[in-house]
C-alpha cells in the first residue's frame, strides 16, 4: 500500500494520464515531475484493475515506465488484449512490443483474429518481420491476407501485408 | 453796419483797433476710418475696424452733444449705382452698431437685402472669432461661409455661454437661428467703447464712387473710406436724399471744407507681412494665413509663399496657416506705432499613421486576440490593466499615431473604425470621436494611441475593456462598447481599419486605412494545406485509401473544404515542387502526396516519428499548413498539431490526423494550427463550455470540441466560427491565429 503522499501524487498523475484533451507537450516531458514512486503506484493500480483500462491510458503508460514497473505494464497489457476498446487491444500490442515481450508474436497470432484493422496491422507489423523467416507464419499470413483483402475496413492491415511482399511466395534465402 | 455779430466768412477782414463781434459757425469735425473695415462688396464691420471705432467714441466723449453723420464711400470699381447703394449699406451699418441697433443688422440676413451683399454663415464666423468665452475666441476656423462641423461646435459654445452668463434662453443646438443670431450681433455690438450715448442723432449718406480722396481709377485703397462728420449744431448743409450720379452730390465736399479738423481714426495702423515656409526652409504655396487679435483677417498666400495684412490696429496676434495636412507651431506677431512687421509660419505635414509594437508603421493591421489576453478557461481578459492585457514582445499589438505640431494640448482624440470588405462601417453605433492619444513624450508633438482590439466575434467585441489611459485624461479604467476609448472592434479578415484625425489647423479630415491583412481580399482567403499520407511501408500504400473516389476526398478533404469555407476561409492543397508524379493523387482539384515512413512506425508514431515525418517533408513556406494522415499516434491521441505558439521544431506548423478518429478530426487537426496561438495559456486549446447555456453553439457542432469529432449530420454541420451568431467559446469565434495572423 503507497504511503498517503504518493498515492496523492498518484491520484494527480492518473488523472492527468485519463485527460482527454491532455496536451502532447505535457506527455513529451515525461512527467518529469513526479516521483518513480507515484509512476509505480498507477502501473499498479491500472494493472489491479479488473475494468478494461481505456486505449488512451493504455498508451500513456509507456510514458510512465521505471526500473521497476515493467510486471506491472505487461500484466496490464497481457489483461487489455480482449479489451472491448480495440484502441486498448492495439496498444496492449504496442505496449508488450515497447517492453520486449518475449511472448510478443505468439500474442499477436492470437490478435490476427480481432475484427479491428486497427488491431491487426498492429499484430501484422509485429508479424511482418519474423514471417520473412517462417514459412509458416508467412503462410498463415498469406490466409490472412486472402480473407480480408479488397475490404476499406482492412486497408491497413492487408496493405501492409502487401508492402511487405507476403502476397508473393516465401522468399527463399537461397536465391 | 447793424449791431448784431459778424456772421464769421473765410478771409473776412477786420480793422486793427475797431472791436467786432464775430459769430464763429458751428464746429464740424472730420473723422475718417480707413484700411480693412468691411470685406469686398460687403457692409459687415469687421473687427478691425473697431480699433477706429473706439478712438472716434473716445473722440466723442471729449464732445458730447454732436450730430454724427457717417458717409460711405467706395473705390472707383464696379459701376456707379452698385457703389452707391454698397456705401449707402456700409454707412447704414456703421451707425446701427455705433447705436446697438440690432435688428438693423439683422435684417442684412434677411430675404430683403440685397442677394449678392447678404449676410450669412461668414459674418458669423467673423463675429465668433472675434468673441471669446474670456479667455478663448469661440470659433478658429477658416471664415468659409459654411456651416460647418467647427462652426457648429463654435455656435453651440457661444449659446451655452451666453445662457450661463447673460441669461438668456438660446436652444444649444449649434445651429444660427434667427435668436441665435440676434444675440450674436447683440454681443458683438455692445463689445467695450463702441457705442455712443442714447440720444445721439445720428444720419447716413452714401456717395459711393463720386467724391474719391484720391481720383484713381480701379482698388485705391485710400478711396475705400468711411468719413464721420460731427456737427456741433445741426447738420449743415442737411444731408441730401441721395448722392445723385456724377459730380455727385455739392454737400459732401461742403462738409469737408467746413471741417476744422480731420482726425485719421485709424492712423497708428501697421502692416504684417507673413512667409509660410515648410521645415526645410522652401516656400509653401496653396495655404490660407489668417491672423486673429485687434482685427481678423485672413488671405491666401502668393506664389512666393506670403500674406500682406495692411492697417492692422496694434497689437499682438495669433498667426495661423491652414493647408490641408499641414500644422503649425503656434506663431505670434505684433503690430506697434504703425511699423510694419514681418513673420514666419513653418509649416510640418499632419501624419496620422498606424504602428506595429516597436512603433513602426505598420503595412497592416494584424486581426485577433493576443497573448496573454485570455484566462486559463479562455475567457478574453478584458477589464484587467493595460500592462497585463498587452504581452510586450507581441507583434501583433496596434497603434495608432498623430504628428501635428500645431496641437497645444497634451491629447488629441481620433475616430477609428473598422470596414468590412464594402468599406461599410462594421462600428456604427460607436460614439465619436472614439480614441484619446496622449502625447508622448511630453512636448514633442507626437500622439499614441493605446495598443487597440480587433476581433472577430460580436460578443467579444461587445466586451468592456480597459481604455489604458491615466488622469488627468478622461476616459480611465472600464469602458463599454458604445463609450469613447472602448478600444475593441468587431472586424473582418477580409475587411479594414480606418482612422481619421481632424488636424488643428481645422483643414479637412486625414484619414489613413489599411486592410486587415495587406494581401488581397481573395488571397488572404487562402488557406493552402500540403497534405500527406504516410506509406503503411516503404512503397506501400498509404494508411488510408487513396484512390480517387476514397473517403480521404469524400469525407477529410471535403469535410475541411466547406468547415473552412462558411467562415470564408478557402481552404486548398498545395503539392512541394519536385514531387515525383508518381507520390500524388488529385481528385476534384485537391492533391494528396504519399510519403515513406521511413524507420517510423506509421501505425503507432510517437513524438520522435513526427519530427522525423516534419523534417522529412518541409513546409513550402506562405503559411501553408501540413497535415499527415498516419496509422495512429503512440500518445494514444486521436490527433495532434503543433501551432507556431507551441513549437519550435520541424512540426511547427503541421498537424497529425488519424482518420479513424472520425470525419472532423482533419479540419480540426488543422483548426489547431490555424488558430493556437496561446504560449502563455495552458489549455488545449479546446473549448468545451460546461453547459449550453448563455452560448448559443453547441458543442456537437463546436468544431474545436475535443469531445466529438464523430459522424456528420447527427448534430449538424460543425462550425468554426461564423459571426456575428457564432459561440464565444469557440475557438474560431476570435481568431486566435497564429497562421491568420504570421507574417501576412
Amino acid at each position: 500500500m503507497a504511503d498517503s503522499k504518493v498515492a496523492k501524487e498518484a491520484d494527480r498523475l492518473q488523472a492527468i494520464l485519463m485527460d482527454e484533451g491532455l496536451e502532447a507537450s505535457v506527455l513529451e516531458g515525461g512527467f518529469k515531475d513526479f516521483s518513480a514512486a507515484a509512476k509505480d503506484e498507477v502501473a499498479a493500480r491500472v494493472a489491479a484493475t479488473f475494468a478494461p483500462a481505456a486505449g488512451r491510458l493504455l498508451a500513456r503508460l509507456s510514458f510512465i515506465r521505471t526500473a521497476e514497473n515493467g510486471p506491472a505494464l505487461r500484466f496490464a497489457y497481457v489483461a487489455s488484449l480482449r479489451s472491448p476498446d480495440p484502441a486498448a487491444r492495439k496498444f496492449a500490442l504496442y505496449g508488450l512490443k515497447a517492453l520486449g515481450d518475449p511472448a510478443l508474436a505468439d500474442l499477436a497470432l492470437v490478435a490476427l483474429r480481432d475484427d479491428q484493422d486497427p488491431v491487426l496491422a498492429a499484430a501484422v507489423e509485429i508479424l511482418a518481420a519474423p514471417a520473412a523467416g517462417d514459412r509458416r507464419l508467412w503462410s498463415f499470413l498469406q490466409g490472412f491476407y486472402l480473407a480480408h483483402k479488397g475490404r476499406d475496413e482492412f486497408h491497413m492491415s492487408t496493405s501492409l501485408i502487401e508492402a511487405h511482399g507476403i502476397v508473393g511466395p516465401f522468399p527463399d534465402k537461397k536465391k | 453796419m447793424g449791431g448784431g455779430p459778424l456772421p464769421f466768412l473765410q478771409g473776412m477782414t477786420l480793422q486793427i483797433g475797431i472791436p467786432a463781434q464775430i459769430q464763429l459757425p458751428p464746429r464740424v469735425f472730420r473723422g475718417r476710418l480707413t484700411g480693412m473695415l468691411f470685406d469686398t462688396d460687403r457692409s459687415f464691420l469687421l473687427p478691425s475696424a473697431l480699433h477706429g471705432i473706439r478712438r472716434l467714441k473716445h473722440f466723442y466723449d471729449d464732445h458730447p452733444g454732436l450730430e454724427v453723420l457717417v458717409v460711405g464711400h467706395t473705390d472707383l470699381r464696379a459701376d456707379d449705382e452698385y457703389n452707391r447703394l454698397l456705401s449707402e449699406e456700409r454707412a447704414a451699418s456703421i451707425a446701427a452698431y455705433l447705436q446697438d441697433q440690432v435688428q438693423v443688422w439683422l435684417d442684412f440676413y434677411h430675404a430683403g437685402a440685397p442677394a449678392n451683399r447678404r449676410w450669412g454663415v461668414r459674418e458669423d464666423q467673423q463675429m465668433l472669432a472675434a468673441l471669446t468665452d474670456g479667455t478663448t475666441p469661440f470659433y478658429a476656423g477658416p471664415f468659409n461661409g459654411q456651416e460647418t462641423a467647427a462652426t457648429q461646435a463654435a455656435v453651440h459654445r457661444f449659446q451655452d455661454f451666453s445662457n450661463s452668463t447673460r441669461g438668456t434662453s438660446l436652444n444649444p443646438d449649434g445651429f444660427l437661428g434667427d435668436n441665435t443670431r440676434r444675440e450674436l450681433i447683440t454681443v458683438y455690438m455692445q463689445q467695450d467703447d463702441t457705442t455712443l450715448p442714447p440720444g445721439t442723432v445720428i444720419r447716413t449718406h452714401g456717395c459711393g464712387e463720386m467724391h474719391p480722396e484720391i481720383p484713381q481709377q480701379g482698388d485705391v485703397q485710400a478711396n475705400r473710406r468711411v468719413e464721420i462728420f460731427l456737427f456741433e449744431g445741426a447738420i449743415d448743409p442737411p444731408v441730401p436724399a441721395r448722392c445723385p450720379p456724377r459730380p455727385g452730390c455739392t454737400e459732401q465736399p461742403v462738409w469737408v471744407q467746413r471741417s476744422l479738423e480731420t482726425i485719421e481714426l485709424t492712423a497708428d495702423l501697421g502692416d504684417l507681412g507673413v512667409r509660410v515656409i515648410d521645415s526645410a526652409g522652401a516656400v509653401v504655396t496653396g495655404v490660407n494665413v489668417s491672423i486673429s487679435g485687434p482685427a481678423v483677417a485672413a488671405d491666401d498666400v502668393d506664389a512666393q509663399g506670403r500674406a500682406d495684412f495692411h492697417n492692422l490696429p496694434p497689437g499682438t496676434y495669433a498667426l495661423l496657416a491652414r493647408r490641408d495636412g499641414f500644422a503649425h507651431l503656434p506663431t505670434n506677431a505684433t503690430i506697434v506705432g504703425g511699423r510694419p512687421t514681418e513673420a514666419t509660419i513653418v509649416l510640418e505635414p499632419i501624419r496620422l499613421e498606424v504602428l506595429d509594437a516597436a512603433g513602426g508603421v505598420t503595412t497592416n493591421v494584424k486581426i485577433g486576440l493576443w497573448d496573454r489576453a485570455f484566462d486559463a478557461a479562455g475567457a478574453v481578459l478584458d477589464a484587467v490593466a493595460d500592462a497585463d492585457n498587452f504581452a510586450g514582445a507581441d507583434v501583433r499589438r496596434v497603434q495608432f499615431r498623430v504628428r501635428d505640431v500645431g496641437v497645444t494640448a497634451g491629447f488629441v482624440d481620433i475616430d477609428w473604425r473598422t470596414l468590412d470588405s464594402l468599406r461599410g462601417d462594421l462600428d456604427a453605433p460607436t460614439a465619436r470621436p472614439n480614441l484619446t492619444l496622449a502625447e508622448t513624450p511630453a512636448g514633442s508633438k507626437n500622439f499614441i494611441s493605446r495598443p487597440v482590439i480587433l476581433v472577430c466575434d460580436i460578443d467579444d467585441a461587445n466586451q468592456v475593456c480597459d481604455s489604458g489611459l491615466v488622469a488627468p485624461l478622461a476616459d480611465t479604467g472600464v469602458r463599454n462598447r458604445g463609450q469613447t476609448n472602448h478600444r475593441k472592434r468587431f472586424a473582418r479578415m477580409d475587411g479594414f481599419v480606418k482612422a481619421e484625425y481632424a488636424p488643428s489647423s481645422g483643414g479637412q479630415p486625414i484619414t489613413v486605412e489599411h486592410p486587415v491583412f495587406e494581401r488581397t481580399p481573395e488571397e488572404r482567403r487562402r488557406a493552402p494545406m500540403q497534405v500527406f499520407v504516410v506509406r503503411v511501408a516503404a512503397g506501400g500504400a498509404g494508411v488510408v485509401p487513396t484512390a480517387p473516389g476514397s473517403a480521404i476526398f469524400t469525407t477529410d478533404l471535403r469535410v475541411m473544404q466547406e468547415t473552412y469555407e462558411r467562415i470564408g476561409v478557402r481552404f486548398e492543397t498545395v503539392v512541394a515542387p519536385g514531387t515525383p508524379a508518381a507520390d500524388i493523387v488529385t481528385q476534384n482539384g485537391l492533391s494528396i502526396v504519399l510519403i515513406d515512413p521511413g524507420a517510423i512506425s506509421p501505425l503507432n508514431v510517437s513524438f520522435a516519428d513526427e519530427i522525423t515525418l516534419g523534417t522529412a517533408n518541409p513546409s513550402i513556406g506562405g503559411n501553408t499548413v501540413r497535415v499527415f494522415f498516419v496509422g495512429g499516434l503512440a500518445s494514444g491521441a486521436g490527433g495532434e498539431a503543433y501551432s507556431d505558439a507551441i513549437s519550435t521544431d520541424s512540426r511547427q506548423g503541421a498537424a497529425y490526423t488519424i482518420q479513424s478518429t472520425g470525419p472532423y478530426a482533419a479540419a480540426h487537426e488543422a483548426g489547431h494550427v490555424l488558430t493556437d496561438r496561446r504560449a502563455a495559456v495552458p489549455t488545449s486549446g479546446h473549448f468545451n463550455p460546461p453547459t449550453t447555456a448563455g452560448t448559443r453553439l453547441r458543442n456537437a457542432q463546436n468544431l474545436m470540441n475535443s469531445g466529438f469529432l464523430g459522424a456528420e449530420g447527427v448534430s449538424g454541420a460543425k462550425r468554426l466560427w461564423d459571426a456575428p451568431d457564432a459561440d464565444a467559446f469557440n475557438q474560431f469565434t476570435a481568431i486566435r491565429g497564429s497562421r491568420y495572423t504570421r507574417g501576412f
